[in-house]
């Protein structure tokens, strides 16, 4: 074939490969675009015309509803207090370990990594029910303690520092021995320093995997006082079916609930993408 | 400041790999020692074990009067130098420079002062408030000097730290640290994989070989009189051409031939050399320098002292020639040259470079002036006195 | 020698490594043993007994019975094996629909995105978006979506086709597709013959229609993911191979079936393994959506675990199905590993960033470091 016909015929491909992406991609944000619109109509107006993505009327009655009527506020706040303890307590944690393991020597360090990785290998599920008998006989049920404790320890995040910290030249830690400094200030004032692009990364998932924890949620507490946004909002979403749909105001929880994590997401975009496809070396 | 003494060290590793056997070692105060050798030999395994950075699986090692054996390395009063430099990135010059004070609590007004004189020993006044990755190579390599420098340890260990930087700007730092060493007069240990440096920078050069030190000299006799076929090899550049020769007892002479080629010997050889006489009949290999070989009329070889062959190929490096040339003779190719000359990867290819089993290629330094082009026959004038003899069986120099 | 006359007092020079080590492991392994270890070994001894959720399943309250709970579950006929069964059932095709869908659906969105197009951002942003969302949001979002009055019926009637009740509809999908065909009624063979509780007829059922909004749901959520993973590998095949395969004259198809496709191949076996891991778990989305109806046909083991503890009290029963649910998922991660263990798959490649699928052991990685630095 001649020039002009295989361009056309490359133009032809790139605009077909368009096409389909740009069609994906309105079915990928169209359900999103629909939600914030109902979240803004009265509860006629959702069923009547589900597709429309004009309010009308236009109004703020589902988020005054949350507001007044729900306890959404208190939803926000537990939420708030259980996502940023366990994000940075997670991280120093994690890095803690993370550098044990990736330099310091002692018998038995291969077997506390082998036990972390068969231990984390366990499906989460399966653990549902032990944690709660747990987490009960200890006495911290329907605790902060019993909500945030369980939650500090995951393998992703460890294997993440421990990486990080492996890929230090040993020579800055040397030169700091050499210098004077103990394990303790090595790993505070230099190499935890250094490892601040995993320290921003294990911190951004950390926030999103609590910030969107249900499971764990439900059967740590059982006190409405101590509902999360995730629960608070299933529970205002189950009992629905079959009965009257109100699905601005549900509409409007699952926007706001998700605005914090949108955030975080869209202004670390790489790097979540990056730790994410990162997360299974071949 | 202190000496240094290494007390039959021995270095071996979990999987019974010995990195240093049996090192014995005086360093005295204010000395600056190069310790030099092919990789693998053992030279950093033995700077890390002063710095406090490996265990010591043998022997002791004291710096001053003090045995530090089981010393942490922060309480040894040594500061290093590491090759990659092993600034803290995060840190700025200045904080890079003062965190050892830092960690000794030193008051901020002390430290600031010592700070700033070290920054202008080292040239970087200007630069206390960058962080390294906005300063150069040359400019991080100063830091790491500085570090150590203000520190005022009784001893600096420098592990290669120049091998990062460009060739010509390595020059210029070894004439600096080689300043700075002397106006300080901090004893020093200086490890090195490149003779060259080691010869124009150290007091003493030791020079350690598969863990076992060779030969611990100062440079000019290390380079005249080689203890052994390794370090005849790996001091010098262009390495010491090595043949097979046999030696005869002619009345009261010695002659050597080496292939076609016979060489009187004169008296005060034999004079500085007794061992020869023992080895007459044998074969023993015969270092001749590059440098030991000129045109025939420059020099007075005397009768006793041509080397003929072809030439081979002719390297002008402007006040002086390389020439290569192909002799009868055969060379000697064990392991102990081998390895001084080339990293064992390579040395099967080296063999089959220099020699195709009846020819060698020998090399010779010439004056520019010396007309000489490629396949012309050549003789070459030999200077007898500086010739090397050494065994075959055990490479050692037969000396007295 | 020296090392262990040294290590009774002298900390040597290495300090106090090894009480440092273990001090900053302890949280970790504290945590872990308190909340992961020891919770399991109660958990296996409250599946052999019959405790009922009053006072300590340590206590007196709580008998041992043995295999009890596990034979309600498999093997006596009764209310226990039946939902169990339906459970299985519904989890069975959840996962078969849900894996290969996901799997191959991001690997072509990978595939696309990787040409080399402008906005690669942007669909990558686009396609990823779900993943970040809280389950709840989403289910809801769902909900909202698949209502019988919703926005799919909605774009269905503008098709000219009517939409099914979605959730409330607890037809099999593949009863629906046979009864175009005018298959109506089930064999008597078919109806007649039971395992676990339900009929051959009914695990054929395929998944209900509400069902399939859940495997809609999973589609979208996870495509993202997972097609950042087979971007990345993707992006690790030299484009030489690609100009190369160019040169001898492949097309695209084939190109893909015979270059890219086995180098990829580690990276398709993590894809299933995860998503058969995460699709054997599938709890949140049934909690906050139907909670098993209709008619127990979105009904799951994992839901169902929950649900005996936590609601019926029956905690020996709901901690047995926890743990066949452990051993249905590593049974199938071990063949899944067995099936794709190629013998000359292409080396792999270290880069920073955690070397372990979540999820999945693999002691062979344990690595400790060797002697120190060479000399």
């Amino acid at each position: 074939m001649n020039d002009a016909t295989a361009v056309r015929r490359r133009q032809l491909r790139t605009a077909i490969s368009y096409s389909i992406l740009v069609a994906i991609a309105v079915v990928f944000i169209f359900p999103f675009v629909i939600a914030v619109a109902t979240a803004f109509k009265t509860e006629p107006n959702a069923t009547a015309d589900p597709l429309n993505l004009v309010p009308s009327p236009f109004t703020t009655e589902a988020f005054s509803q949350l507001y007044k009527d729900q306890d959404f506020l208190l939803w926000v706040q537990n939420s708030a207090i259980v996502t940023l303890s366990v994000t940075f307590l997670r991280v120093f944690l994690d890095s803690l370990a993370g550098y044990a393991l990736a330099r310091l020597r002692f018998r038995g360090r291969g077997a506390a990594f082998a036990t972390i990785v068969a231990v984390m290998a366990v499906p989460g599920v399966v653990l549902l029910i032990p944690k709660f008998l747990m987490i009960r006989q200890l006495g911290i049920y329907n605790t902060y303690y019993g909500m945030i404790i369980p939650l500090l320890v995951d393998a992703a995040g460890v294997f993440i520092m421990k990486n990080f910290f492996e890929s230090i030249p040993v020579s800055v830690e040397e030169s700091a021995r050499i210098d004077g400094a103990n394990i303790f200030q090595i790993y505070w004032l230099i190499v935890l320093p250094m490892a601040r692009p995993a320290l921003v990364t294990l911190f951004i998932l950390s926030f999103q995997g609590s910030w969107n924890e249900l499971a764990h949620f439900i059967v740590s507490a059982q006190s409405t006082s101590l509902n999360t946004l995730t629960k608070g909002v299933a529970q205002l979403a189950s009992g629905q079916l079959g009965s009257g749909n109100r699905y601005p105001l549900k509409l409007a929880a699952s926007v706001l609930m998700t605005i914090p994590v949108a955030v975080l997401f869209f202004f670390f975009q790489r790097r979540i993408m990056n730790a994410s496809s990162g997360a299974v070396k071949e | 400041m202190a000496g240094i003494t290494f007390d039959n060290v021995t270095k071996t590793y979990g999987d019974g790999f010995l990195a240093v056997s049996d090192l014995n070692l005086e360093v005295q105060d204010g000395e600056f020692v190069v310790l030099v050798g092919p990789s693998g030999c053992g030279k950093t395994t033995a700077l890390r074990m002063l710095a406090g950075l490996e265990e010591i699986s043998g022997g002791t090692v004291r710096i001053g009067e003090r045995m530090v054996n089981n010393v942490p390395p922060g309480d040894r009063d040594v500061a290093m130098v590491f090759q990659n430099y092993a600034l803290y990135p995060h840190m700025t010059v200045a904080e890079n420079i003062g965190f050892a004070l830092r960690m000794r609590k030193v008051p901020k007004a002390e430290a600031r002062k010592r700070i700033e004189e070290t920054a202008r020993i080292i040239g970087l006044v200007e630069h206390l408030d960058r962080k390294p990755r906005q300063l150069s190579g040359g400019q991080r390599q100063r830091v790491a000097m500085g570090r150590a420098i203000v520190r005022e340890p009784q001893v600096f260990l420098m592990d290669e730290p120049l091998s990062n930087l460009d060739a010509k700007l390595r020059v210029q730092m070894r004439a600096e640290i080689s300043r700075i060493q002397r106006q300080l007069h901090v004893t020093t240990v200086y490890v090195t994989h490149d003779q060259i440096e080691a010869m124009t920078m150290g007091d003493r050069v030791a020079v350690l070989r598969r863990g076992v030190l060779q030969q611990f000299d100062v440079p000019q006799r290390l380079y005249e009189r080689p203890a052994n076929l390794f370090v005849a090899s790996f001091i010098g550049s262009p390495a010491m051409n090595m043949l097979e020769g046999t030696l005869e007892l002619q009345g009261d002479a010695l002659i050597c031939r080496i292939g076609t080629a016979a060489l009187t010997l004169p008296a005060e050889v034999l004079a500085a050399r007794p061992g020869l006489a023992q080895h007459v009949g044998r074969p023993i290999a015969v270092g001749i320098r590059p440098e030991a070989l000129d045109e025939p009329g420059r020099r007075d070889g005397g009768d006793g002292g041509r080397l003929g062959g072809r030439v081979k190929a002719v390297e002008a490096l402007g006040p002086e020639q390389l020439v290569h040339v192909d002799v009868d003779a055969k060379p000697v190719l064990v392991e102990d040259v081998l390895e001084g000359l080339v990293e064992p990867e390579e040395a099967g290819d080296l063999a089959e470079i220099i020699t195709d089993g009846s020819r060698v290629t020998i090399v010779a330094r010439l004056d520019a002036s010396a007309s000489v082009r490629p396949d012309d026959p050549i003789e070459l004038a030999v200077d007898l006195r500086h010739l090397h003899f050494f065994d075959l069986g055990s490479g050692e120099a037969i000396g007295a | 020698m020296l090392n262990r006359l040294a290590r009774r007092r002298d900390p040597g020079i290495r300090g106090h490594e090894a009480a440092a080590g273990w001090l900053f492991l302890a949280p970790v392994i504290v945590i872990l043993g308190l909340f992961l270890v020891l919770p399991i070994a109660m958990a296996v001894w409250v599946s052999f007994s019959d405790w009922n959720g009053n006072g300590s399943p340590l206590g007196a309250h709580a008998h041992f019975v043995g295999l009890d709970n596990y034979r309600h579950l498999l093997t006596q006929p009764g209310l226990d094996q039946n939902n169990f069964g339906t459970s299985l059932r519904n989890n069975v095709y959840y996962v078969l629909l849900v894996v290969p869908i996901q799997t191959a659906f991001s690997l072509f969105l990978a595939v696309i995105v990787n040409r080399r197009i402008r906005f690669v951002g942007f669909f990558r942003t686009a396609f990823y978006f779900p993943s970040v969302t809280s389950s709840v949001a989403i289910t809801i979002l769902f909900l909202f979506l698949f209502s019988p009055t919703g926005v799919i019926n909605k774009l269905l009637s503008y098709l000219g086709a009517t939409g099914p009740s979605w959730l409330y509809d607890p037809r099999g999908l593949f009863h629906v597709i046979a009864g175009q065909f005018g298959v109506d009624q089930p064999s008597a063979s078919l109806q007649s013959h039971i395992f676990l509780g339900v009929s051959y007829w009914d695990w054929l059922s395929g998944p209900s229609i509400a069902m399939c909004v859940f495997i809609l749901l999973a589609v979208f959520t996870t495509s993202g993911t997972f097609m950042l993973l087979f971007l990345a590998a993707l992006q690790n095949i030299d484009d030489s191979v690609n100009e190369a395969a160019a040169l001898d004259g492949a097309t695209e198809w084939r190109k893909f079936r015979f270059i890219t496709a086995p180098m990829i191949g580690p990276t398709i076996f993590t894809v299933v393994t995860l998503g058969l891991i995460g699709t054997w778990q599938v709890f949140d989305q049934i909690y906050v959506g139907t909670k098993g109806s209709p008619s127990n046909t979105t009904l799951t083991p994992a839901f169902l675990s929950f649900n005996s503890s936590f609601n019926s009290n029956n905690w020996g029963v709901g901690a047995a199905i926890a743990f066949i649910l452990f051993a249905i998922i590593v049974f199938f991660t071990v063949v899944t590993r067995l099936a794709t263990r190629s013998p000359d798959h292409v080396p792999r490649r270290r880069r920073f960033g955690p070397t372990q699928p979540l999820g999945t052991p693999d002691a062979s990685r344990v690595a400790s470091a060797g002697p120190g630095s060479a000399p």
